[in-house]
């Protein structure tokens, strides 16, 4: 397949009609749409989805309404015709494809999809399809199921990693697409298809066999067995339904707690705010009672300093008089000594005896001594007076308040700045949360959560009642190996139906999970050769698939690489997207938007030398972040066959025109 | 742009049939899987199942007027 041309009317920032020429040489397959953000590159991508299947997704993967589809300029001019058309070839085809919408007459100003009448047109090498043909037509080149492989948003390349996670719900549905692209749903839809087919006619053999004599308790037992399988049937179609409901309405919670994340969570800042709010109003309590009581007890320091005076005097006094009472020990022991002398008579050091002259001198000091002994009278008595004295004093001391109550002021006021924040933080979040109930999401929360564990009670459910269905179709094919040997029966047209239908049957069941391995095998030997093409890495084997196509690098040990860059990440996915494209489809055009956002630029340069090796046609939407055209285009200058440059008229008003490097 | 050559899932339902149901007739097999692959992408059911239903009783009816 082939893109030829694609022409838009007010299609989204497109006011008034805008084409683009898509480079149909094999040689120079490369076009390059130049745009900044919020000009209009992803609206591009969603004009050519717009035109094949009727859709356009904005951010989320949500569909755009179609009245937000129109050109907004256009539509305050009161011009609501919306068209895309896209020329295209394909198997040796060529197609023309017009999809239309405009105003219904009887509105005003459309608020809904329902308030446009659209229409789409297909010619077939100038032949038109009929209405009902176009999907159809449009399914056999270009499904809408795997077009995200060819139209794609480089800034979801993300969601691939969800492809590692088992069980998730975002894995879940990229297998799905990834099995679409693949075609594993022809066995699936046929193994089911021939199911209903084979019950069909083994109800039908059932009353056939009931009319031949000999046969009736073969018939009765297979009535009863498809009887069972009825039940069990329409048991399983219950629980599906139940679990797809409940899982719609889970990723319907899921959608609005995601969008009320930020509600929740200045939810959660309220109430930590005001639990902050109370500790400070307490500390601002706590601080006031100890500020009064501090006040309370102030006159102490006025008299403290006073006191301090008198502390002081007695204090000196006291040092005078405990001096004077070890200058008394002093004297007494002098007294002592000077009477032992006396009474001995003799030198204690050499023992001999005393000359006279020497015990006068002995005598007349220890009479001066003892008067000054003897006159020292009263101050014993004074120094317990005073150290008492001294000790009543040192009761009565200050608090300090000057400086503690400055400390207290300080505390206070700093409380009081931070409650005020608190106040205002508060006030600021309540407005943030103003208009949305909380009450309402911690409600959906636990709904999100109850839907959740419903989901894996179905599960559960269902996988019993598959069981349960497995078993009865064992032995139907029992009882229909059993009636296939009777001649009476084999003769019947039903029995031979039942043993067509039932070996058809068997087969798609049994080819499903061979075409899976087979196919996961394929996948992950183009996708690791697409990534030792891409990547810089040399260190790579390549990488290894699981059973939901998510991939791992491996190193040249063939060991995992547990931990990979955002930018390997890309690769690994491109790699995917190339694997699947190379596998499941023939080779036809790749849309990118935004795909460089990672990437380094040697990566760039990988991708931008080898995706055009493996696509009729290479589509890059990039912004001038992304690629420098003066210098990293140098490399596939030769294959570039269309350079094309959005320009912003007004906010609400693009253009596309066509550029040179 | 789906890819109509190397058809693995064709490959792999006749390498089944031959292990698991050998006299089912490769032709029927063939076709059945040919009107999956064109309805693979299609919401209406109906139109795929009614016509490998056709192609059963055709078969039947070869199979039991001996031709």
């Amino acid at each position: 397949m082939k893109l030829h041309k694609l022409t838009a009317m007010n299609f989204m920032p497109y006011k008034g009609e805008t084409a683009v020429d898509f480079p149909t040489d094999d040689t120079r397959n490369v076009m390059i749409v130049f745009g900044d953000n919020m000009r209009g590159k992803t609206s591009l991508l969603n004009a050519i989805r717009w035109a094949f299947y009727g859709r356009a997704i904005g951010r989320h993967s949500r569909a755009i309404q179609l009245q937000d589809i129109v050109n907004r300029e256009a539509a305050l001019e009161d011009d609501w015709k919306v068209q895309v058309f896209v020329q295209f070839e394909a198997n040796g085809h060529s197609y023309d494809l017009r999809r239309s919408a405009t105003r219904r007459t009887h509105v005003a100003t459309p608020q809904r999809p329902e308030d446009f009448s659209t229409t789409v047109q297909l010619t077939i090498d100038g032949v038109p399809t009929s209405g009902d043909q176009v999907e159809t037509e449009i399914n056999q080149i270009a499904p809408e199921q795997v077009s995200r492989f060819f139209l794609f948003d480089g800034e979801l390349l993300q969601e691939y990693e969800s492809l590692l996670v088992e069980g998730s719900d975002q894995g879940r549905q990229i297998k799905e697409a990834i099995e679409h692209v693949l075609g594993v749903p022809s066995l699936i839809h046929g193994r089911t298809e021939l199911g209903a087919i084979l019950k069909a006619a083994t109800k039908q053999q059932s009353r056939d066999l009931s009319h031949i004599q000999g046969l009736e308790k073969q018939a009765e037992r297979q009535q009863d067995l498809t009887a069972r399988q009825d039940t069990h049937e329409r048991d399983l179609a219950k629980l599906q339904d139940r679990l797809n409901s409940t899982r719609a309405e889970r990723e319907r919670l899921d959608d609005d707690l995601d969008a009320a994340a930020s509600i929740l969570a200045a939810k959660g800042r309220i109430d930590g705010l005001k639990q902050q709010k109370n500790s400070l109003e307490e500390l601002q309590k706590r601080k006031t009672v100890e500020r009064r009581s501090l006040l309370a007890q102030a006159w102490l320091d006025l008299l403290d300093s006073r006191l301090q005076i008198k502390r002081d005097l007695l204090q000196n006094r006291q040092t005078v008089l405990m001096e004077g009472w070890k200058r008394q020990g002093q004297l007494q022991t002098k007294v002592d000594a000077l009477k032992g002398l006396l009474t001995t008579g003799s030198c204690p050091t050499c023992g001999q005896d005393m000359a006279n002259h020497r015990r006068d001198e002995i005598g007349l000091a220890l009479g001066t001594l003892q008067a000054e002994l003897n006159s020292d009278g009263g101050e014993h008595a004074e120094l317990q007076a005073v150290s008492a004295q001294l000790a009543a004093l040192s009761k009565i001391r200050g608090v300090n308040a000057r400086d503690r109550l400055a400390e207290i002021d300080r505390d206070r006021k700093k409380a009081e700045v931070d409650l005020q924040r608190s106040e205002n933080e508060i006030e600021r979040l309540k407005e943030e949360v103003a208009g949305h109930d909380t009450a309402e999401l911690a409600r959906k929360r636990v709904l999100q959560q109850e839907a959740l564990k419903e989901e894996g009670r179905l599960q559960t459910n269902i996988l019993t009642v598959r069981k349960e269905i497995e078993q009865v179709r064992e032995e139907l094919a029992v009882a229909q190996k059993a009636i296939e040997g009777l001649a009476s029966a084999r003769s019947q047209k039903s029995t031979l139906k039942v043993s067509i239908a039932t070996d058809l049957e068997r087969t798609f069941t049994a080819s499903i999970e061979r075409l899976r391995d087979k196919l996961r095998t394929k996948v992950e030997a183009l996708a690791s050769d697409a990534f030792l093409h891409m990547t810089t890495q040399k260190g790579y084997r390549g990488l290894e698939i699981n059973t939901n196509y998510g991939l791992t690098i491996l190193d040249k040990a063939g060991r995992k690489v547990p931990l990979r860059s955002a930018g390997a990440e890309q690769i690994v996915a491109l790699s995917l997207i190339d694997g699947l494209n190379r596998t499941g489809r023939a080779i036809g055009p790749v849309v990118m938007d935004t795909p460089f956002g990672r990437l380094d630029l040697k990566h760039r340069d990988n991708i931008l030398n080898y995706l055009p090796t493996v696509t009729s046609q290479f589509v890059m939407l990039v912004h001038s972040g992304e690629i420098r055209p003066e210098t990293d285009l140098a490399t596939i200058k030769s294959k570039i066959g269309a350079v094309y440059r959005i320009v912003e008229i007004t906010p609400t008003h693009s253009k596309i025109e066509r550029a040179i490097l | 742009m789906t890819k109509t050559d190397e058809d693995l899932g064709l490959q792999t339902l006749l390498a089944a049939k031959s292990e698991i149901a050998p006299t089912l007739d490769a032709e029927l097999l063939r076709h059945c899987y040919a009107i999956q692959k064109k309805y693979q992408f299609s919401d209406d059911r109906t139109l795929s199942a009614s016509a490998m239903e056709r192609l059963i009783d055709t078969a039947v009816s070869r199979s039991s007027s001996g031709t």
